[in-house]
């Protein structure tokens, strides 16, 4: 038996499970908005009792967090979109332009072939 | 005296000429007015695709590096700037006017060369004509436009940019896309 | 971040490694490229999928994050290959996958010459039984088709323990191989 050889068969890459890019993409999207409503605000005015500034401030970023978390998963979500639908679109604009000067070609090649 | 100012005038004008051919030249556009809204709305459907450099550039990005067919839709892309086109079916015969078609030629004056007009006709007797035109620019081809006209089916395709001919039409039905131009088609009847 | 991701992400999904022409893209289609290594990684050292997925999401999570340490795309696949091997080097010492009972190590058939549809879970089965360092050795080896010296640099360890410890490591499977044949006939 060929150790090696059988190391690489058994340890050969595979697929992780379906939607696994989607799911990395809500972790970023959860942990960006976590991160941002953790910060520090530093210097607030003493207006109002502290924990009522806290939870005022803390709500306000975390609405904001989440606004801009959701924002940036969903711009990500647009630009990827928007690459695979150009990519359509080039193999179907080269695919017709092919097909329209293939055609020409062979009508070419084959009148001079008859012209012989 | 005389004699010698007109031939100096003459030399002038020549190189006036000479000079002003490459600037009439450059300025020719390679991109053309492919517009026409009447013909979308008689359309049973519509193929539209407008892809300007940034947009190759962004698909290009997107296509495989393991598929030989899209290796070779990239290498073809690379030095464009632009892909357009606009295809479309009718239900009927006659249903765009020649005249529209007519107008897309009219732009392909100056740097613009016919290399190919081809009429054929198919086992089931309908006539196609694909004109193709090459943009040369200085030695250099700048752009290609193809106009292909059935009775039922219109097809006008603008290339932006140094394209190879040859490379261009050996693609044809190899990069596993279905045939007819369902399925990826981004339609403006709605039927996608 | 947004910004850092404009600047500094910019494959397309399928494009060959240190491409020169870093074309559009997102960090999705980064996900989208390298998951299959990362998960192959992960799995291969824990053995459950489970773990191997929430692992391998910790891995691009970690990414992102980092981001603007990325400086070019070998850079990027070198970097995730660490940190992928190291964070499931230190998941196995916390939680302890090392011992698998030879009772559930599938059995060989009992012919040495015909081949042995069972032996690539057998050896996986077997892996597991290493200790997690050599386990990372074998995947970085064997998975990823690394030499000894690239090995090394992901590892971050001599160069001279990658040897020994790779030699070591097939000793040790090429034992427990034939003990567990034996077991059979």
């Amino acid at each position: 038996m060929d150790l090696e050889q059988e190391l690489k068969q058994a340890l050969r890459r595979v697929d992780p499970p379906e939607g696994f890019v989607e799911r990395v993409l809500v972790r970023i999207e959860n942990e960006s908005s976590a991160t941002v409503s953790q910060n520090s605000f530093g210097p607030f005015p003493r207006l109002v009792p502290r924990w009522v500034a806290t939870g005022l401030l803390a709500a306000s970023i975390g609405a904001v967090a989440l606004g801009l978390g959701t924002y940036r998963i969903n711009r990500l979500a647009g630009e990827r979109a928007e690459g695979i639908r150009a990519r359509q679109e080039l193999l179907l604009a080269v695919r017709i332009a092919s097909q329209k000067t293939n055609l020409a070609r062979t009508a070419v090649q084959k009148t001079s072939f008859e012209l012989r | 005296m005389r004699k010698l100012r007109g031939v100096i005038s003459n030399s002038i004008l020549a190189v006036a000429l000479i000079v002003s051919v490459p600037l009439v030249a450059s300025a020719q556009p390679s991109r053309l007015i492919l517009d026409f809204p009447d013909l979308s709305g008689k359309a049973s459907e519509t193929v539209d695709v407008a892809l300007d450099g940034s947009m190759l550039r962004l698909a290009a990005g997107f296509l495989s590096s393991k598929d030989a067919d899209e290796v070779r839709i990239r290498e073809l892309v690379r030095d464009l700037k632009g892909i357009y086109v606009k295809n479309y079916s009718f239900d009927k015969e006659g249903q765009y006017d020649p005249a529209d078609v007519q107008r897309v030629r009219a732009q392909l004056t100056g740097t613009w060369q016919k290399i190919v007009n081809v009429k054929s006709r198919n086992r089931a007797g309908t006539s196609e004509d694909v004109e193709i035109y090459l943009q040369n620019v200085n030695g250099r081809i700048e752009g290609m436009t193809i106009i292909a006209s059935e009775p039922k089916e219109l097809t006008l395709v603008n290339i932006v940019g140094p394209i190879d001919l040859q490379k261009l039409s050996a693609l044809e039905g190899q990069f596993g896309i279905p045939e007819g131009l369902s399925g990826d088609a981004p339609r403006k009847d709605g039927s996608q | 971040m947004a910004a850092v991701m404009e600047s500094v992400i910019a494959f397309g999904p399928d494009q060959s490694l240190d491409s020169p022409v870093w074309i559009c893209g997102d960090f999705a289609a980064v996900v989208e490229r390298h998951e299959r290594m990362v998960f192959s990684i992960a799995m291969n050292m824990l053995g459950r999928p489970s773990e191997a997925e929430d692992l391998s999401q910790e891995v691009f999570l970690q990414l992102y994050r980092h981001l603007a340490e990325i400086e070019s795309d070998s850079h990027l696949l070198h970097w995730l290959r660490r940190v992928t091997t190291n964070r499931c080097i230190d998941h196995m010492r916390r939680n302890r996958i090392t011992s698998v009972s030879f009772d559930s190590i599938p059995e060989p058939p009992s012919s040495d010459r015909a081949p042995d549809p069972l032996l690539p879970d057998t050896l996986r089965t077997l892996m597991a039984t290493l200790p997690p360092a050599q386990r990372a050795l074998l995947v970085l080896r064997y998975q990823e088709e690394l030499g000894p010296g690239e090995i090394a640099s992901v590892m971050g360890v001599p160069l001279s323990t990658v040897k020994s410890n790779l030699h070591r490591a097939l000793n040790s499977l090429r034992k427990k191989v034939n003990v567990s044949s034996r077991r059979v006939v």
